[in-house]
């Protein structure tokens, strides 16, 4: 009875609901890599805090195996190359919120991190969870095309793949869960006097990440308005109504559900961005 | 498919045979005799599965057992002093009146026990956005917020 009304979608799927699987805990990149590889009439999913993978399970997922990445080494390291922050695919969000490296090179990031769900969460999430979580509400993918960030994957054939944040929405959500690439780090150039403020008070009709930098370059990247975050460039130069109007007036067609439509979703992109906008301008360089 | 883990729960140590599939809040509950931590949404959501592992503010209902092998877990059950004394953060929902149907209240005093135990003297601003990660139906939260500045006042966590 319980099952037919969970299976008709009038009961939620308890986590008695998830099925047994092989549990695989690599230690190395090579090692989680190779048990994705798996035989045709198999599945495996990769899983970081857990977060999003036992909700999905929970919801009817029932991978064969279940690769924890929790021991994988080279996951959870950060650190600062060529004028930019690296931070591992397993690192949490609560890390990103306290680290000292983080807190210097990137004050605002780490702010805007620190808003995220909340300490329980940020505790056990993880940034590669979030973003490999393709979750059109979540804020880590939007932040991150909006600094200009770039993903590192490592892939099955021993190949590296580098992929733009602002470019990953293009990357159709089945071809890296195919491939069984794994995120391993996420590369966020510090450089140029970057400033970037983040609006997340309309969630889940929208959210707003704005940067500009020292040469009067700005991105702005939106979420839960799409399927996955838009993110455009613009000069820094004119008016910040005008500029506002003008990214909103040229964004696709926004999302429609019992949260708003898509004029108004439209309507707050604009105002958002011309709020965050002067406000950069305010703070100055 | 099963996993052999070690727990050291309130400092008991427990060796236990886990189905990968088995949550920690099932071990804690139905293993172990522990039913202080409840099972509310189940989803992650509003922490009134909350335990402490290594210290962090835990959802049991979304933790796999096998994820905390070896971890030390601390549940409302291990908080009880000699004779049954109330822990100061117990006692200070008792004063402050905290509580109503109790659902929440262990998580929520494990959370609050996480907060201290980090920052013996929040202000009333962290303790709120501390304490946001769990939710309660009944109370409305100011009296929880109260509680934990109780707490807090009589060195709780230092
Ligand atoms: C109550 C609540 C509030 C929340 N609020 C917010 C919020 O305000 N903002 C926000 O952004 N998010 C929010 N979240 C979402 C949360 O941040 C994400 O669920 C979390 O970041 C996912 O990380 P994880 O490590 O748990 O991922 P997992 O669940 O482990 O993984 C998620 C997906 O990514 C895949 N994956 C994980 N790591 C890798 C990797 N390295 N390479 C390849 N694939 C990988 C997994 O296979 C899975 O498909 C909230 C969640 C909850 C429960
Ligand atoms: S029951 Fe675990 S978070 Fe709600
Ligand atoms: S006291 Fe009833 S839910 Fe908090």
């Amino acid at each position: 009875m319980d099952h037919d009304l969970m299976e008709a979608g009038w009961v939620s799927r308890g986590h008695g609901s998830i099925a047994t699987f092989e549990l695989i805990r690599p230690t190395r990149v090579v090692d989680a890599l190779a048990a994705h590889r798996v035989a045709e009439d198999s599945s495996a999913a990769y899983m970081a805090g857990g977060i999003d993978q036992i909700n999905r399970m929970q919801d009817g997922a029932a991978p064969d195996r279940v690769i924890d990445l929790s021991r994988v080494q080279g996951l959870t390291g950060i650190s600062e190359k060529f004028g930019a922050l690296n931070i591992g695919a397993g690192v949490t969000h609560h890390r990103i919120e306290t680290d000292p490296m983080i807190a210097s090179l990137a004050p605002d990031l780490a702010a805007a991190w620190a808003t995220f769900g909340n300490i329980r969460v940020r505790m056990a999430g993880t940034i590669g969870g979030n973003i490999m979580a393709r979750h059109p509400n979540y804020d880590g993918p939007v932040l991150l095309a909006a600094c200009g960030a770039r993903y590192v994957f490592e892939k099955p054939d021993g190949m590296t793949s580098l992929i733009d944040a602002d470019s990953w929405p293009d990357v159709p959500p089945g071809a890296d869960a195919a491939s069984g690439a794994l995120l391993t780090r996420i590369v966020i150039p510090t450089g140029g006097d970057r400033r970037l403020v983040f609006d997340r008070s309309l969630k889940p009709v929208i959210s707003v990440a704005v940067a500009v930098d020292g040469n009067g370059g700005g991105r702005a990247a939106m979420g839960c308005a799409f399927a996955e975050p838009v993110c455009v460039a613009f000069d820094v130069g004119a008016n910040a109504g005008e500029i506002a109007a003008e990214i909103a007036g040229a964004l696709p067609v926004p999302i429609r559900d019992v949260f708003a439509g898509s004029d108004y979703r439209r309507r707050m992109a604009r105002v958002l961005l011309e709020r965050q906008i002067t406000l950069l301008a305010e703070m100055g360089p | 498919m099963t996993e052999q883990i070690e727990l050291f729960v309130n400092d008991e140590e427990h060796f236990i045979t886990v189905d990968t599939s088995e949550m920690l809040v099932d071990v804690l509950r139905d293993r172990l005799g522990l039913k202080g931590a409840k099972i509310g949404c189940d989803r992650g959501v509003c922490g009134a599965c909350t335990v402490l592992v290594n210290g962090d503010p835990t959802a049991s209902c979304s933790t796999f057992a096998w994820r905390v092998d070896g971890a030390r877990i601390v549940t409302i059950e291990g908080l009880a002093g000699e004779e049954g004394a109330l822990d100061p953060v117990q006692q200070a929902f008792f004063e402050a009146g905290a509580l109503q149907c109790g659902y929440c209240t262990p998580g929520m005093i494990l959370l609050a026990k996480s907060l201290l135990a980090r920052n013996p003297h929040p202000d009333r601003a962290e303790i709120t956005d501390w304490m946001g990660a769990n939710i309660c139906r009944c109370t409305g939260y100011k009296m929880i917020i109260d509680a934990v500045e109780i707490a807090a006042a009589t060195g709780e966590g230092q």
